[in-house]
């Protein structure tokens, strides 16, 4: 069975923001919220990188085990989705989650938290799929008309890359050999810094 | 007469007066990560092959590196 993963070659990603303007369009997310962002690290020094960040739709997803409401559930290829239906917009979800994923429209003038918002890998929710419900809440379910998240499709670059996850790393291992070096996104260096 | 009204009231209203003010004592016991909610028909899709397949098939046409 594929799992569904997201991956961001920083070598790539020339930080367009086209990703996260494709997602907001794609699914009318409401103002102030944004499922994806790009990050950019050492931003305008030499060698700066940036990296498109969403919800990563982790296999043992820590929003999951924290949510009071139990408000989330994943696909059978581990897309993780939630019901804003049964959320009460306590936060805990966003305190749990190491990549900031999930956010809360403002819903009053004194800034009440609103259900909470996330990225769904364009999946949807628990209604109907295509119904005008679900698109409300959620936005449009791609997956289940058989393409992938908008975000990664869009990407001019090719850097976001979304589905299986095996195959992401074949295309990602391939690039590596290519490039003829060894990525710098892991090893070392970046664990412990130059010595 | 008063009779047969205190005893209609104590027989029929006051058991559906005191029936409104009854609570369910159904409640939903947490337990992290199980969800119980309406279920999603794209879990069911996601188990299938063709609909793996078909996602398969749309990051090789549309995500692989030309």
């Amino acid at each position: 069975m594929a799992r569904m993963k997201f991956l961001c070659d920083a070598e790539r990603c020339i930080e367009c923001n086209g990703c996260v303007t494709a997602c907001k369009n794609e699914h009318e997310v409401p103002w102030g919220v944004n499922r994806r962002r790009v990050v950019t690290l050492n931003d305008g020094e030499p060698g700066e990188k940036s990296i498109s960040v969403a919800c990563m739709h982790c296999t043992d997803a820590p929003c999951m085990a924290v949510c009071p409401t139990d408000v989330f559930y994943t696909t059978a290829d581990g897309i993780v989705l939630h019901d804003k239906d049964k959320c009460i917009g306590c936060g805990y979800c966003l305190y749990a989650c190491p990549f900031g994923a999930p956010q809360y429209p403002q819903e009053s003038a004194f800034g009440a938290r609103g259900k909470m918002d996330k990225c769904t890998y364009c999946a949807g929710g628990p209604e109907e799929d295509h119904s005008a419900a679900e698109h409300e809440k959620y936005g449009r379910n791609r997956i289940a008309e058989g393409k992938l998240p908008m975000c990664a499709e869009m990407c001019s670059t090719k850097a976001l890359l979304a589905g299986d996850g095996d195959v992401v790393s074949d295309i990602y291992r391939e690039r590596v050999l290519k490039r003829s070096g060894r990525p710098q996104t892991w090893g070392w260096d970046k664990a412990y810094g130059k010595s | 007469m008063f009779k047969k009204l205190s005893v209609l009231i104590s027989v029929v209203i006051l058991p559906v007066l005191l029936g409104g003010c009854y609570e369910g004592i159904g409640f939903t016991i947490h337990s992290p990560g199980n969800y119980k909610g309406p279920t999603d028909p794209l879990v069911a899709v996601s188990k299938t092959s063709e609909h793996q397949q078909r996602l398969l098939k749309r990051l090789q046409a549309v995500q692989m590196d030309r």
